[in-house]
């Protein structure tokens, strides 16, 4: 016997054979294994995905998600119109903008209140740096998750910068609390406009053109992600993507040029589309849209108006709801605002972009290897923070 | 035996006891990073300054914190009726509170860029007793006292006046 067991001195007798038939094993029966792949992977986040393979082909994914459930819908009700926004930013405190103005816009279309024109620019600036700091994330983590961690890093550099730059608006550099319902609560400085400026110069002049040298025309990167993936237009509709996942496929939405709010009617930007659909493109939109995000920022600090930054906002709020979408640096945010007329939200729900994107991923990843699923997983571009909320 | 063998012992423990006295004497390695000066900017939300000489009671850094943190202490003099205080284990450090203050031109509850907050040792009692509280809160609470035993002072005066004007006005009524 060549086996290694029967070679070290153990010997075995089938006692009893049986047969097993029927509904008792299951997948088992059709030779599929499961593996939990996550909680504890350092791709997934906390988060895992129940994933039934076939030697290397993946069957059937459930994710099971749940694990940084905070029920911060429910603390809202418990909050005034301006506090609530501690709770809001933390769905995903990369970029806390987005939300808190999302918020800020549904409370003030209630109230019938109008922000000055300030606030609107100093709003736009502000989502802009959060986009650009969540999409530094974003690209640093995709190439993390094929096992290469130095473009992280240098993505954590140019970040820094722009979370000094909140840091001296709102002194705090990650939960900022800094936008409220009735405009923004700090005054922009010169010295602000200064760091923002710096933090822009250095992702324009340093960043982008050392990180596009070495890892975007990047041949291995190519091989593991170019038609990994791979979603149409008429699938990625289908299926309810959005954000940069839903651009990768060639669909061109973007609530910032379609449904203008806060001063993104008067500015110039691009929506940045490709027309792949595989995870290579989702990388790539990630990647251009931060060049459009600075652009954005620039133009805002040139035509930062004179004024008033911030309105008084009533305690008690009349009855009404808005919804109110905005485009967050994953997607589409979508904030369900209810008023029974007290002095704070009576119901809020919160349509989150990583959620959707998140189901809509089983059926991408239905087919494909097992050393794809976290190429797949990554380049979807999701936030635990805001799948759970 | 060889000379060499019989002293090997002896001559490295020595050798590590003078290490380690050494060790003992030297400069440290660590810092106490609260000596030195750490980059602060203007705009630093740190521990909570409460001035009770400005505060006037109203309560309103309590309904605008969004985690419940702030507390009213009663101070038992009419002019703050209560003072905040905050406890620091709950506090996310938002400063809503301060933008809630109605006071002008000074805050009385404000957040400072002292970052030095610690607790030792770090136990869930020694946590939950930690907070923030008003500065030389029992001056200000005698203070306060102080201006209203003259204002009632004030007030007595001023209605015996009336009472005595009174008199002199019945008494002329009554000639």
């Amino acid at each position: 016997m060549s086996n290694s067991i029967a070679l070290a001195g153990y010997s075995f007798t089938v006692e009893k054979e049986v047969e097993v038939s029927g509904e008792d094993l299951g997948l088992l029966q059709e030779k599929l294994l499961q593996l939990n792949w996550g909680v504890q992977h350092p791709a997934s986040g906390p988060m895992r995905l129940k994933l039934w393979v076939d030697g290397d082909e993946v069957v059937k994914v459930d994710p099971d998600i749940g694990y940084v459930l905070r029920l911060l819908e429910k603390l809202v009700e418990y909050r005034t119109w301006i506090n609530a926004i501690v709770n809001v930013e933390r769905a995903c405190f990369i970029d806390n903008f987005g939300t808190m103005t999302g918020y800020s816009i549904a409370a003030e279309k209630i109230a019938g209140v109008e922000v000055p024109k300030k606030a609107d620019y100093v709003r736009t600036m502000l989502c802009e740096a959060g986009r650009i700091v969540s999409h530094l994330i974003g690209l640093g983590s995709f190439i993390g998750v094929l096992g290469v961690h130095t473009p992280m890093q240098w993505a954590l550099i140019a970040r820094e910068k722009f979370l000094d730059a909140f840091e001296v608006y709102s002194g705090q550099r990650i939960a900022t609390a800094s936008i409220v319902p009735g405009g923004v609560r700090y005054e922009p400085t010169g010295k602000f406009i200064e760091k923002m400026v710096h933090a822009v110069d250095y992702l324009e002049r340093e960043f982008i053109p050392r990180y596009g040298e070495v890892f975007i025309d990047n041949p291995t990167l190519k091989l593991r992600t170019k038609g990994v993936g791979v979603v149409s237009k008429e699938k990625a509709i289908q299926l309810g993507l959005a954000g940069p996942a839903l651009r990768a496929s060639g669909v061109a939405s973007d609530i910032r040029k379609d449904y203008p709010y806060a001063a993104y009617g008067e500015l110039d930007f691009r929506v940045v589309t490709r027309e792949e659909g595989d995870a290579y493109a989702r990388y790539l939109v990630i990647w251009e849209e931060l060049v459009e995000s600075a652009k954005i920022i620039r133009q805002a600090i040139e035509g930062l108006p004179e004024g008033d930054y911030r309105t008084k906002f009533p305690v008690k709020v009349p009855e009404g709801e808005a919804y109110v979408n905005v485009e967050w640096a994953r997607g589409c945010f979508g904030f369900h605002l209810v008023s029974k007329g007290g002095t704070g939200p009576y119901r809020l729900k919160m349509r989150a972009p990583s959620f959707a994107n998140l189901w809509a991923m089983p059926e991408m990843m239905k087919g494909v290897k097992l050393a794809d699923v976290p190429v797949i997983f990554a380049s979807l571009y999701m936030c635990h923070g805001d799948i759970d909320r | 035996m060889d000379p060499k063998e019989t002293l090997r012992i002896p001559i490295e423990a020595t050798k590590k006891v003078i290490k380690v006295t050494k060790a003992l004497f030297a400069p440290k390695a660590t810092e106490i990073w609260w000596d030195r000066e750490v980059r602060r900017e203007y705009r630093y939300r740190g521990k909570h300054l409460i001035k009770a000489e400005l505060c006037i009671g109203c309560g309103l850094c309590a309904r605008a914190c969004p985690v419940n943190c702030i507390e009213m202490l009663p101070t038992g003099v009419k002019k703050p009726r209560a003072v905040p205080k905050v406890r620091a284990n709950e506090c996310i450090f938002c400063g809503l509170c301060e933008d809630a203050c109605p006071t002008k031109p000074e805050k009385a509850i404000s957040l400072t860029d002292n970052y030095r907050m610690y607790v030792e040792p770090g136990t869930w009692d020694e946590l939950t007793k930690y907070t923030f509280e008003p500065e030389n809160l029992e001056e200000a609470i005698e203070k306060a006292r102080k201006m209203e035993e003259l204002l009632e002072k004030k007030k007595q005066e001023a209605l015996k006046k009336k009472q005595a004007q009174k008199k002199v006005e019945k008494k002329e009524g009554e000639e």
